[in-house]
């Protein structure tokens, strides 16, 4: 009686502990992203608040520059202003200083550093000048700063990839397109971050002749005496300035960049929020099937304490105290382990390209609310409908043996088909919606999918029985038969069980039917629109050289080339965007643009070309004059040509010379290459590649490497946002894991009756191997249709926004299902274990 | 009735200890018994006299301390754990008291479950003719929940016999029916013996059950006591009602 009695405390613990595991994930991924976006804001604001000059002078362009990295020329301040400036009243030292984009660090074999590990925007850094530590973020760890023309220091991070230490020799790809070769003198550090973003550093003179002309600095940087404010001594610098050129105080460009970081990791946050909620959902359902097989296993017990006198509120509090109990518990533990989710992130952050710090994490006291509070309401609601079903067991259920039958799903099924019906209906209107604005039809189309998913997973226990007949027939057998047998049960578990699965597997169905359409669509774009034969872009789409361009066009067998060059400007209609200078006459033999309006070939100096989206916006037409904010300042543009975005072209286009009055550098983004008809495409190609050669920050394309290209790209985003999705997956299959051994548990007197009447362990534990099997597969095809229905009217909504085409991955959707069908069969190993090693004889007379 | 004397299954010096230390328990002391073949064994005895732990030792489902277990030629103290799952599968019948069929599987599915698990073809006919003995023809796709306890039992009879097996052990089969369906029971434990030479092994405590066997065992504080051959059941409650006048520590009525 007393094995009994531990046995069934073993289960008990065994069972909680399961639930205990599955807040803690979820409660963990929540955690983990607070932590994420606190750690992150912490190393930045260690960053912005510490070394800040009390007044910096800059160009106003640099306020629209920010977003786009590289392009365009550099804005600059002339540097005989910081003389006036020094002279003021109250300043006690003026720091010019430069920083530029774009600088490369080559490797060893004279590549950009990391291109052969595909790394985005390879071996790129920030160029900048050694300054005073009152105003430099950056400390020396080793070595010196440079000080002479043939000297650099560069950051740790690169020293350490590079392979190199101090006094080795060190080449740099400069915008220019020209190399040089450094003497490494020293390696630096941003203070009190680990932030992933190299840097190369010269002394002042060295950077001005690599990048800027002599008297041009990017900023600078202005200390005054600590008893005069900063708002004093930028009030005397501003009536010195020359146009384009603005001051602004530490503490105002603190706040700047602040408010800029909050609306940043505002975004982040709520984006990795949204998978956290996924999982915390997922974990619902785990916690739901605990507490609801938790109750019908205590039915007697339960009974008993009502038999004896205990009221039903008593009883629901009872079973609410437990979850309330459990819940803390693994809350907490789940705050620990979003640790590791948070040091995870940024694995994944920085795998992805993304420079995130990795310094020391922050555990503000809001992260721990919410995670109690998200763990004890996520639990309380799951256990809240089986408690209440424990408060309603009448006391003669005591005296009753059998547990008692599944309940009609009446209602249940009701409320299921409603949804799923009305969730049918949106997504049916949804296209015609978003015909007028996308944004709503998107939304609606969400709204729809939430409402099928939680239709059909309320059908799911209905569809639970054929469904599970349907797959069950793929095992022959006795341990197949009773495996299939088993499912149907209790289909109300089966399918909480399976349903856990089938959220993780649609999300997952979605993002892979959107990305094999993007991929399809970008693919016939290229196809329609591409008419060169070659594309060059920089790698991580870096601008590069106009000696790349210069230099394809001397190539033999080259018929055409067409360079793109881009500048950052602030236009109507765009916001913040980048002008586009082009040869018209080149661009429309590289690309077959549909001009809807007037013609490119009038596109002349002082003229814009407008995609016909942004025309309609602001109401231009050919003949409309548009005024747009330049890095040289206003410019006036007279519309010519309304044309239909494509192939990345879309906004203002005008011809090169206007575009490098606009701002734009001798840096091209794309360069696009039309072969002679009479050469073979491999013998230019050829050619091309070693005109390129001296250039290995660019990577010459055919359409189909062009295409591959972006396949790559758009995959590697599908697999960062998969890695997203593990967690969720994860709780579902340890809810195979406690459905199982709690469904063992309860059957401990079949197994030892099959055991008795000749079963081996191995049938056993194929039985229940087979179960788990049934389980997930059923869970994951149910996630996959709703996901590919989904994903097929999200692509049609977006099919104004370039997602053409409708594309089904099949082989990786075969992969989700193998890898639930394998995830499943893995849960089930140890909950078979254990029902393969009961013992006969107990089994037999468990009570 | 049949005079073979053959062996169906016997032991020699059986003796099965539970716990070690203080709570050391002797269930069986030095047991020798001989299972004839063709009969109607009955083990009768006292609450804990060890009449349960004697049937799951002869039917390979518990392990001996000392002394050998043979059913047919085979002695089962030698057998791993494989072979002594295929041997119950093919060699024994079972059974129970409560609990005798899978839930999830009709009620010809439980019948054949030893021979599927086995993975041979039933005996058409043989399954026929066991089917049509325990009455259960329109029953056959029914499921246990859909059956009375008597019909349960007689499913279970069904699946005990389905196999042919060399002896069938039924343990309190019918401890939980109304007399007239345990009646029924016992009718058809008994025809399968006079009709068709199965071998039956019995474990009750109900003296009108040991009835329906040729011979019943007594056993006490786990040693045989006594023998009864061709009992009724006014004899059985007279033998049973001496353990309390010699004075055994009888426990209370089994539940």
């Amino acid at each position: 009686m007393l094995r009994a009695a531990l046995r069934n405390l073993f289960a008990h613990k065994l069972r909680l502990g399961l639930t205990a595991l599955s807040i803690v994930l979820a409660v963990a991924f929540v955690a983990g992203t607070y932590i994420f976006t606190d750690s992150l804001r912490a190393s930045l604001d260690t960053l912005i608040q510490q070394n800040q000059p009390d007044v910096t002078v800059q160009p106003t362009a640099a306020d629209f520059t920010s977003d786009f990295q590289g392009g365009g020329q550099t804005p600059t301040v002339p540097t005989d202003l910081g003389d006036q400036i020094r002279q003021l009243p109250g300043v006690t030292s003026v720091i010019p200083q430069i920083q530029v984009t774009n600088v490369v660090v080559l490797d060893g074999q004279g590549k950009p550093l990391g291109a052969e590990a595909g790394g985005f925007g390879s071996g790129t850094v920030i160029g900048q000048t050694w300054t005073p530590p009152e105003v430099n973020p950056s400390e020396i760890i080793d070595g010196r700063a440079p000080s002479a023309a043939d000297e650099i220091a560069l950051d740790t991070g690169t020293v350490d990839q590079l392979e190199v230490v101090v006094g080795d020799a060190v080449t740099i790809l400069l915008p220019s397109g020209d190399r040089q070769e450094f003497a490494l003198t020293g390696t630096t550090r941003l203070r009190g971050s680990g932030f992933g973003v190299g840097f190369a550093t010269w002394d002042f003179d060295t950077a001005q002749e690599l990048f800027l002309k002599p008297g041009q600095a990017t900023s600078l940087a202005v200390l005054a005496q600590p008893s005069v404010s900063q708002g004093a001594v930028r009030d005397e610098i501003v009536p010195l300035l020359p146009p384009g050129a603005q001051a602004i105080t530490g503490d105002e460009q603190a706040s700047q960049v602040s408010e800029q970081l909050d609306s940043g990791l505002g975004f982040l946050n709520t984006f990795l929020l949204v998978f956290a909620i996924v999982s915390v959902f997922v974990a619902a359902f785990l916690i739901y099937n605990t507490f609801s097989m938790l109750v019908a296993q205590r039915t007697r017990e339960l009974a008993l304490l009502r038999a004896i006198g205990a009221s039903r509120s008593q009883v629901l509090r009872s079973i609410l105290a437990e979850a309330a109990a459990v819940a803390v518990l693994a809350s907490l533990i789940g705050i620990g382990v979003g640790a590791g989710i948070a040091r995870g992130l940024q694995a994944l952050f920085q795998a992805a390209g993304a420079p995130f710090p990795s310094g020391q994490l922050v555990f503000e006291p809001r992260t721990i609310v919410v995670a109690l509070v998200v763990g004890l309401f996520i639990t309380l609601v799951s256990a809240l409908m089986p408690a209440r079903r424990a408060s309603v067991i009448p006391p003669v259920a005591a005296m009753r043996d059998e547990t008692p039958a599944s309940r009609a799903l009446g209602r249940r099924t009701m409320v299921g088909g409603f949804l799923f019906g009305a969730g049918l209906g949106l997504a049916v209107m949804s296209p015609r919606l978003a015909e007028s604005d996308t944004m709503q039809g998107a939304l609606m189309a969400g709204v729809a999918a939430g409402a099928v998913l939680i239709g059909v997973l309320a059908l799911a226990p209905e569809l639970a029985r054929p469904a599970t007949a349907v797959i069950g027939t793929l095992f022959r057998g006795i341990s197949g038969r009773l495996a299939r047998g088993n499912t149907r049960r209790n289909p109300r578990r089966t399918a909480a069980t399976a349903g856990a699965l089938t959220i993780g597997v649609c999300l997952m169905s979605v993002i892979s039917v959107l990305a094999a359409s993007t991929q399809k669509s970008v693919a016939g774009i290229v196809d329609d629109v591409i008419g060169a034969d070659f594309v060059v872009t920089g790698y991580g789409f870096q601008p590069f050289p106009g000696k790349v361009g210069e230099a394809i066009r001397d190539t033999a067998g080259v018929a055409e080339v067409a360079v793109v060059r881009q500048a950052p400007m602030r236009a109507p209609g765009t916001g913040d965007t980048l002008v586009t200078g082009v040869d018209p006459v080149a661009i429309q033999r590289a690309l077959s643009l549909t001009v809807t309006a007037g013609s490119l070939d009038d596109l002349a100096d002082g003229d814009t070309a407008l995609d016909s989206d942004t025309a309609a916006q602001i109401g231009a037409g050919v003949g409309t004059t548009v005024q747009v904010l330049s890095l040289a300042g206003p410019v006036d543009l007279a519309v010519v040509a309304l044309y239909e975005p494509a192939g990345g072209l879309t906004g203002y286009i005008t011809d090169l010379p206007t575009a490098q009055r606009l701002g734009t550098s001798d840096e091209d983004s794309v360069v696009y290459v039309v072969k002679d008809p009479a050469v073979p495409a491999d013998v230019v190609e050829a050619a091309i590649a070693t005109a390129v050669e001296p250039f290995p920050n660019v990577q010459v394309l055919d359409q189909s490497a062009f295409k591959s290209s972006i396949s790559d790209q758009i995959g590697q985003l599908l697999n960062f946002l998969f890695a997203l999705l593990v967690l969720a997956v994860l709780i579902a299959l340890l809810g195979i894991v406690n459905t199982l051994a709690l469904s063992v548990f309860e059957r401990t007197r079949e197994i030892g009756l099959l055991r008795a009447v000749g079963m081996w362990r191995g049938g056993i534990r194929r039985t229940i191997v087979i179960e788990a099997f049934i389980i997930a597969v059923f869970g994951a095809v149910l996630g996959m249709v709703v996901g590919v229905a989904f994903g097929a009217l999200l692509q049609r909504i977006l099919a104004s926004q370039g997602i053409e085409e409708f594309a089904v991955n099949v082989p990786q959707l075969a992969l989700f299902l193998v890898l639930a069908a394998v995830g499943g069969v893995v849960a089930a190993l140890w909950p078979a274990w254990r029902g393969s090693r009961l013992r006969i004889l107990t089994a037999i007379a468990t009570e | 009735m049949t005079t073979t004397a053959t062996t169906a299954a016997s032991a020699r010096g059986l003796t099965k200890v539970y716990g070690e230390g203080e709570a050391r328990v002797v269930a069986l002391n030095d047991v020798d018994i001989d299972i004839e073949q063709g009969h109607f064994t009955a083990i009768m005895g006292p609450s804990g006299s060890g009449k349960s732990t004697l049937m799951h030792c002869l039917a390979g489902l518990d392990s001996v301390t000392e002394g050998t277990v043979t059913v047919g030629d085979v002695d089962l103290t030698t057998l791993k754990d494989k072979e002594l799952t295929a041997l119950r599968r093919d060699q024994i019948g079972f059974v129970f008291q409560s609990f005798n069929l899978i839930p999830t599987l009709n009620a010809e599915e439980n019948i054949t479950l030893p021979l599927d698990i086995a993975g041979t073809k039933p005996d058409k006919q043989w399954l026929d003719t066991v089917i049509d003995t325990v009455g259960l023809r329109s029953r056959l796709d029914h499921k246990p929940s859909e059956l009375s306890g008597g019909q349960q039992q007689r499913v279970a009879c069904a699946r005990a016999m389905a196999s042919r097996p060399a002896i069938i052990f039924a343990d309190e089969p019918t401890g939980n029916l109304d007399s007239r369906s345990g009646a029924e029971v016992l009718g058809f434990l008994r025809r399968s013996v006079d009709d068709y030479g199965q071998t039956i092994v019995m474990v009750t405590h109900d003296p009108n059950a040991a009835s329906y066997a040729q011979r019943v065992v007594f056993l006490a504080d786990g040693r045989i006591v006594d023998e009864m051959r061709d009992p009724t059941a006014e004899r059985v409650l007279d033998r049973m009602k001496r353990f309390d006048i010699e004075g055994k520590p009888v426990a209370d009525p089994e539940a």
